[in-house]
């Protein structure tokens, strides 16, 4: 039933990309992870662009420093479309800093995790996100 | 009568008329002598006191000459004179004071026009004062053109030497006792070097805004770059030893756990470098803190946290202090954990927390652990530092630069005392008088 659960894990660092595929694998989540590398990409991923259409995944993995639109950003344009204001957004990121996380709470993120270093951790931590948001989660309909 | 009996007799007439006339012009000059001595003379005395007194001179005196109505009048003149000289400020005295007062005194007529100028504005508008309107002295936003009523307005008065005063003015009309406008009394205070320390204290502030924005772009850029790569590190690493062990020896798998090893250490000190920031950045929020119950609740987590070791807290109930919760929080953290670390070693300790008796406020931590050699004290506080090895006792050195931080917010000084197997002692105040 997890099968077709889609993640959008958008991510610029190829490392951390690598690193979350890993521990997703290693946690035996073997749906489809789908991967934008910037904000930009995202948002044409989420909301449509000419000629793609876009996709409906169960949970956005969301970094925060992105290239061309920033992670806030992403996600206010997220909340502002009618079709993704429900979507459940993840921020996914190595700041821990207070500021970060008043931002990402106050335009409308689900949840703020802070990668640790740890790779055990992180591991952890991606796991327990996939199973979390995959299987327990029950979304707007 | 004969003729010359007749003679005889005008003659004697004309000598007696004579007489007479000289007599009386005698009297008559005897008289304007007393008159001169005893009347005028009093009079042009008591004429030249009052015009004494007329510009400001209260000290006259006139002489009493005589014990009648006029010696009376002189006497009572006196008595006047020397009334108003003690009631009255002279006019020199006034002259005195306007003259050597540090702020600039104009005096206008009504049209603006300066009558009178005292030193320092004479000094710094130049000595061709009087004369000149009050408009071509001065720079103003709100104008002077006309003279009016002002109190401390900002002003900037033109120097003789083409300069700006920046300057304080304030102006009130005079009147005379009727109420007529007589023109304007302007003082003006100098305030260039209240002027310049307001500048050297925007641009402090200013710089340290900037300093402050750029320690914080600096931890953010900490927080967030430093710690991605080490995470490629330490990931990568932990993956070769999970999934290619077979195809490692044990040398190879030592080196890559020491990879590990420093990476996650790495990890940690941004972690405390962060922390420490922070404590320097965050904003003070005050109240009345229970210092014992923190003490009381951090000596359970730490016996939890290693059930097996044998300490014996002994925590002074009721220690609440000023002071911002989180942060003095957290320097108890780090001095009950230190205390709790240092004393690891030992089969049984004793962790003290209390309030020294005596003005102020000094608290302290003491245990009876490993202790520190005083000829390193001095580094005790400094980030990163540290007084015993990692094989000795596991740390960053981060801990006591923190608390240290957290007492100088709040004003206070902090020390250390250690006796090598003896212990440590750490004491420190809050809201010095003059720290
Ligand atoms: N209670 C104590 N007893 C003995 N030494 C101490 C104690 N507290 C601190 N020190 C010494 O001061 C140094 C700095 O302390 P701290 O900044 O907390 O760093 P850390 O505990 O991580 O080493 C420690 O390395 C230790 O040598
Ligand atoms: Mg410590």
């Amino acid at each position: 039933m997890t099968e077709r659960k889609v993640i959008l894990l958008v991510e610029d660092n190829p490392d951390d990309e690598k690193l979350i595929l890993m521990a997703l694998q290693k946690g035996n989540i073997t749906n489809e992870i789908v991967v934008a590398r910037d904000g930009q990409e995202a948002l044409e991923k989420l909301l449509g662009a000419p000629g793609k259409p876009p996709i409906t995944p169960t949970v956005v993995l969301l970094d925060l420093h992105l290239p061309k639109i920033d992670g806030l950003e992403v996600l206010k344009k997220l909340r502002g479309s009618d079709k993704t204001k429900h979507l459940p957004v993840v921020m996914l990121t190595s700041s821990d800093e207070e500021g970060d996380r008043v931002r990402s709470y106050d335009l409308g993120a689900n949840s703020y995790v802070c990668k640790p270093v740890d790779f055990g951790a992180f591991a952890g931590a991606v796991n327990q996100l996939g199973l979390y948001w995959l299987l327990l989660n029950r979304p707007a309909p | 009568m004969p003729l010359s009996a007749a003679l005889e007799t005008e003659r004697r007439i004309v000598r007696e008329i004579s007489a007479i006339v000289v007599a009386i012009g005698g009297v008559a000059f005897g008289l304007v002598l007393v008159l001169v001595r005893g009347i005028l003379a009093p009079i042009r005395g008591l004429l030249s006191g009052i015009s004494s007194i007329g510009v400001g001179d209260y000290d006259v005196r006139v002489p009493v000459l005589s014990r009648d109505e006029l010696g009376e009048l002189a006497e009572s003149f006196n008595a006047m004179s020397a009334q108003l000289a003690r009631t009255t400020v002279s006019k020199e005295y006034v002259e005195g004071v306007l003259e050597n007062m540090r702020d600039l005194l104009l005096v206008t007529d009504s049209a603006g026009r300066v009558k009178t100028a005292n030193h320092a504005a004479a000094e710094a508008l130049g000595g061709a004062v009087v004369g000149r309107p009050l408009a071509e002295l001065l720079s103003s936003d709100d104008g002077f053109a006309a003279p009016k009523a002002a109190r401390d307005a900002e002003v900037a008065l033109l120097a003789k030497d083409g300069g700006r005063i920046p300057a304080l003015l304030s102006s009130a009309p005079l009147r005379d006792r009727e109420g007529r406008p007589q023109g304007w009394i302007v003082v003006a205070k100098d305030i260039t070097e209240r002027k310049r320390d307001e500048e050297a204290l925007v641009r402090a502030k200013l710089a340290a805004e900037a300093s402050s924005r750029e320690l914080e772009a600096f931890s953010y850029s900490v927080a967030h770059d430093l710690r991605a790569p080490l995470r490629a590190v330490d990931g990568f690493s932990q993956i070769l030893l999970d999934g290619y062990s077979d195809k490692l020896d044990d040398h190879g798998k030592d080196y890559l756990r020491r990879v590990r090893a420093g990476s996650r250490r790495m990890g940690q000190l941004i972690d405390d470098l962060l922390n420490l920031s922070r404590i320097t950045r965050s904003v003070l929020k005050l109240e009345d803190v229970d210092l014992s119950a923190i003490v009381e609740e951090l000596a359970g987590e730490l016996k939890r946290s290693d059930p097996k070791r044998s300490v014996e807290f002994a925590v002074e109930p009721g220690v609440v202090v000023r002071g911002d919760p989180n942060l003095l929080r957290v320097a108890l953290v780090n001095l009950m954990s230190n205390a709790w670390k240092y004393t690891g070693k030992k089969p049984s300790a004793r962790i003290e927390f209390g309030r020294r008796p005596g003005p102020g406020t000094t608290l302290y931590v003491r245990d009876d652990g490993a202790g520190f050699d005083m000829a390193f004290a001095n580094k005790l506080f400094h980030p990163f530092s540290r007084l015993h090895s990692a094989s000795e006792f596991e740390g960053t050195g981060i801990g006591l630069a923190i608390v240290q931080r957290v007492v100088g917010r709040h004003r206070g000084n902090i020390r250390g005392e250690g006796v090598p197997g003896r212990g440590a002692t750490f004491e420190f105040t809050l809201w010095e008088e003059n720290a």
